[in-house]
């Protein structure tokens, strides 16, 4: 059997166009992540949503539906403007702390949320060395977790 | 002698010669230039839904990383070890790796020569170098180091999926040339992959398809698959007239004059070679199963 030139590129078209319909079908065509994280599955904290699996793309939305954190309790810490909490992404929260991070040499972004989440809801996670928490996120923490004020004065940005 | 075996005589040979000069598929062209528009605008759709502004309707805003199917070949081991996929890979990156295996499986590396946008944009950067550098042009680099540096792009290949593994995430997003040119209007473009852009531009205007040929890891992978894909290019001995046209427009300078069957594991199925293009005589340079005397099988 010869293939010719003008039936080639129209039949590898097809193949990748059914291809991507039958995956549609049976709802194996996903562009995006589901929003859910996966499970811890050992220790004394499996079964619950893993911190170090919240993704970048994930909404304050998103981080109340899978871990119960209040957005408003989130748009506080990370001082996110309140109207725009909702739909606010963690890989934003590097535009908003740059400069007071770096000014310590440190990060706020995705892994100071999903570090947040973890002493918020007492769920193990081992952030980046650089990773820092607003002043504001350390005073709420401090609030609901007295015990580990220490630690958490060593991981605040100055105010 | 040969002439012997066409049907029209010897002189026909000649005829159908200036007639091969003249024969210019746009197919390939109009599909190219469809993809090239299709990831473009996806990218930009991609960028507007991000900032929150009304996107293209109908079109999707996914990003590149869940459409680039090299994508689904770096999470392999995340998803067998973790169970997860590595961060901004998706679903549909895994549906189109199978889907560009079961191509590759079947005509070759048909991905590069026909679908990535990347090679595209080189080989039309390439039609300026053809210009300016004339016959010397795709000729510049001597062919013993060209050989070995053909091999560079299993390293890359290999550097990709472990370091990938070990970090669990896209690591090569910040050298990717491909990624680099659909964000170019974005903040996710690193310094590294503008770098590494700049010079494959830059180098198509003297070698043809220059990341194709020696870094691509996804070309890498792919051309595997033209050591045993089911349709194979293949010379009928026979009826070859020895014009070497067909070593003369490879894109990728694989000597198609002296094989049976090409195997080489740059060749991109781009159909250049075959007698629906540059080969003068007719099913000479194929694509398909046939038997050594020309025969369909």
């Amino acid at each position: 059997m010869i293939i010719r030139e003008k039936y080639l590129g129209p039949l590898v078209v097809v193949i990748f166009a059914l291809g991507i319909i039958l995956s549609m079908a049976f709802n194996l065509w996903k562009t995006e992540t589901s929003k859910v994280p996966t499970k811890i599955t050992t220790g004394e904290a499996a079964g619950q949503y893993d911190p170090a699996d919240i993704r970048g793309s994930y909404t304050f939305t998103d981080l109340e539906k899978n871990f119960g954190i209040p957005v408003e309790v989130l748009a506080e810490a990370f001082g996110v403007d309140i109207t725009k909490a909702a739909s606010f992404q963690n890989k934003e929260l590097e535009s908003i702390w740059e400069e007071a991070a770096l000014a310590v040499g440190k990060d706020v972004g995705n892994d100071a949320i999903k570090l947040f989440v973890s002493l918020y809801l007492d769920l193990p996670f081992s952030a980046k060395e650089t990773t820092a928490l607003p002043a504001s996120a350390v005073r709420i923490l401090k609030e609901k977790r007295p015990e580990l004020a220490e630690k958490l004065s060593a991981l605040s940005l100055p105010e | 002698m040969k002439d012997s075996i066409f049907p029209l005589g010897g002189n026909s040979i000649i005829l159908r010669w200036r007639m091969a000069k003249k024969k210019k598929s746009s197919l390939r062209l109009v599909i190219q230039i469809l993809f090239f528009l299709l990831v473009a605008l996806i990218s930009v759709n991609h960028t507007l839904e991000e900032a929150g502004k009304p996107v293209i309707p109908i079109l999707s805003a996914a990003s590149l990383h869940a459409l680039c199917p090299f994508g689904g070949v770096v999470s392999i081991y995340q998803v067998i070890t973790a169970g997860t996929f590595v961060k901004k890979v998706h679903e549909s990156a895994f549906v189109l790796m199978g889907l560009g295996l079961l191509v590759a499986l079947l005509f070759g590396p048909v991905f590069c020569g026909w679908i990535c946008p990347l090679g595209s944009v080189q080989e039309w950067v390439g039609k300026l170098g053809k210009r300016i550098n004339k016959k010397r042009y795709n000729r510049y680099v001597p062919k013993k180091l060209d050989t070995y540096l053909r091999y560079l792009r299993y390293l890359v290949l290999g550097w990709v999926i472990y370091m990938t593994a070990a970090t669990g995430t896209l690591i090569f997003a910040e050298y990717d040339p491909y990624y680099t040119l659909f964000n170019l209007w974005t903040e996710e473009v690193a310094l590294s992959g503008i770098i590494i852009l700049a010079l494959v531009l830059l180098l198509s205007l003297v070698v043809e398809r220059p990341f194709c040929k020696y870094a691509c890891p996804y070309g890498a992978l792919l051309g595997i698959f033209n050591l045993f894909r089911i349709f194979p290019v293949k010379r009928i001995a026979p009826t070859c007239i020895d014009c070497m046209a067909c070593d003369k427009v490879c894109p990728m300078n694989i000597t198609v004059s002296t094989a049976s069957k090409v195997k080489d594991h740059q060749c991109i199925t781009c159909m250049k070679c075959t007698s629906d293009q540059a080969c003068p005589v007719q099913n000479t340079v194929v694509l398909g199963k046939v038997s050594k005397k020309g025969g369909a099988v």
